[in-house]
């Protein structure tokens, strides 16, 4: 009565070929590793820019405060 | 109902405030930071991305130290008195003239460092091109031998970041002299080094003005070493009669001779050598020592032929006046 499971549509969720391993390895860096680098680096950069050339603007001021009162 | 909003809306600001928080503490790491290295960065700015920035302040207190050790200098005319004979008395006096450009080299030791003078040995720590060989009229001009007395100023940032700034200054002159005299047959002596009391965060053209305003104290050669990179160093302009006697010394911080290109430039152009500009140039491409550039330790430090050329015509030229000079 019971029929076994069908598994025609298995072959088709394997790995892709070969040929695109690096394809996604280099869309894995990009999306993992160069682009939140990216971001990030670029808030971290922006903020040392403005810390250091802008030492009594009140963004400074209030973070130096902040850092203070730990 | 109330409950269930309430979580919803504690989940929502939980959604939004983590993130923007992180962001913000990032933005905040990266402002403390800036503020607590505030010096090298502006440095960096200044000195690689050939930016307009004014350095802080805070080497101020720093200067007068060198400065007050200039009462050394009454222990060399202690041994005046010494000779109460009023006939020795005389001679000394007749040559005030001479003492008065032996004065500077009273300035050199101003600092506790005794060992100042001691001849330098250190060979040159960068690769230098042998001199190539010159046709017959120019070999004659290389022969002669030019000895140019120098005095060099030294900014204060460079005082305050090496401890042994005057054997420093010492060393640069000996390994500049080295190669001048290879190439155009010219020495260099040191003949005092001071702390350059200029005006903190001014622009290049600034710092050479100030050069200019001051006495040489009877050097040919005023050298202002500056701890600023090649980018914006104005050009010197000399006289066709005369040797330009101010010069502005640029950095390179990554060599191991930090200010041995920049001497030689700043030398070159106070003899009346033309900066090369030009990066496309074979001058510029082969490492000359007037190219406005940072040159890597790897490539030799070279004279291209009409830079050379130039410096032979004119190496024997008078300086120009000191501003002391004008007073006499």
């Amino acid at each position: 009565m019971a029929q076994p499971p069908r598994t025609a549509n298995v072959p088709s969720k394997q790995p892709a070929p070969a040929a695109d391993e690096p394809v996604s390895r280099v869309r894995w860096l990009l999306g993992w590793v160069l682009t939140p680098s990216l971001f990030f680096g670029g808030i971290f950069l922006g903020g040392a820019y403005l810390g250091a050339n802008h030492p009594d603007g009140w963004v400074t001021r209030t973070v130096t405060w902040v850092a203070g009162v730990f | 109902m109330a409950s269930s909003r309430i979580r919803s809306l504690t989940k929502l600001a939980l959604l939004l405030g983590v993130p923007i928080a992180l962001l913000l503490g990032l933005f905040g790491g990266g402002v403390y930071c800036g503020h607590t290295n505030r010096e090298a960065i502006l440095g960096f700015e200044r000195d690689w991305l050939g930016m307009e920035v004014t350095l802080p302040a805070k080497t101020e207190p720093v200067k007068p130290e060198p400065v007050k050790t200039e009462p050394v200098k009454p222990e060399p005319v202690k041994p005046e008195p010494v000779k109460p004979e009023p006939v020795k008395t005389e001679p000394v006096k007749t040559e005030p003239v001479k003492t008065e450009p032996v004065a500077p080299v009273v300035d050199v030791p101003p600092t506790p460092v005794a060992p100042v003078l001691v001849e330098v040995t250190d060979p040159v720590p960068v690769t230098v091109a042998p001199s190539l060989p010159l046709p017959d009229d120019l070999r004659a001009r290389l022969a002669e031998p030019v000895r140019v007395r120098v005095k060099v100023l030294v900014d204060p940032e460079l005082v305050d970041r090496r401890p042994d700034w005057i054997a420093y200054v010492q060393r640069h002159v000996t390994w500049a002299s080295q190669v001048l005299e290879a190439q155009i047959g010219v020495r260099l002596e040191l003949r005092g080094v001071v702390v350059w009391a200029s005006p903190e965060g001014t622009s290049a053209d600034a710092q050479l003005a100030d050069l200019q305003a001051r006495p040489r104290d009877g050097t040919d050669l005023l050298l202002g070493l500056s701890s600023r990179g090649f980018t914006g160093v104005p050009p010197i302009t000399t006289a066709p009669e005369s040797n330009a006697g101010y010069a502005l010394v640029p950095v390179n911080p990554a060599s191991r001779a930090p200010h041995l290109r920049g001497m030689l430039y700043a030398v070159g152009q106070a003899l009346g050598a033309a900066s090369v500009t030009d990066a496309t140039t074979e001058a510029w491409l082969a490492g000359s020592f007037m190219a406005d550039r940072r040159g890597p330790d790897s490539q030799a430090i070279t004279l291209d032929a009409d830079s050379r050329r130039r410096l032979l015509e004119r190496k024997s030229l008078p300086f120009q006046v000191s501003v002391d000079d004008g007073e006499h």
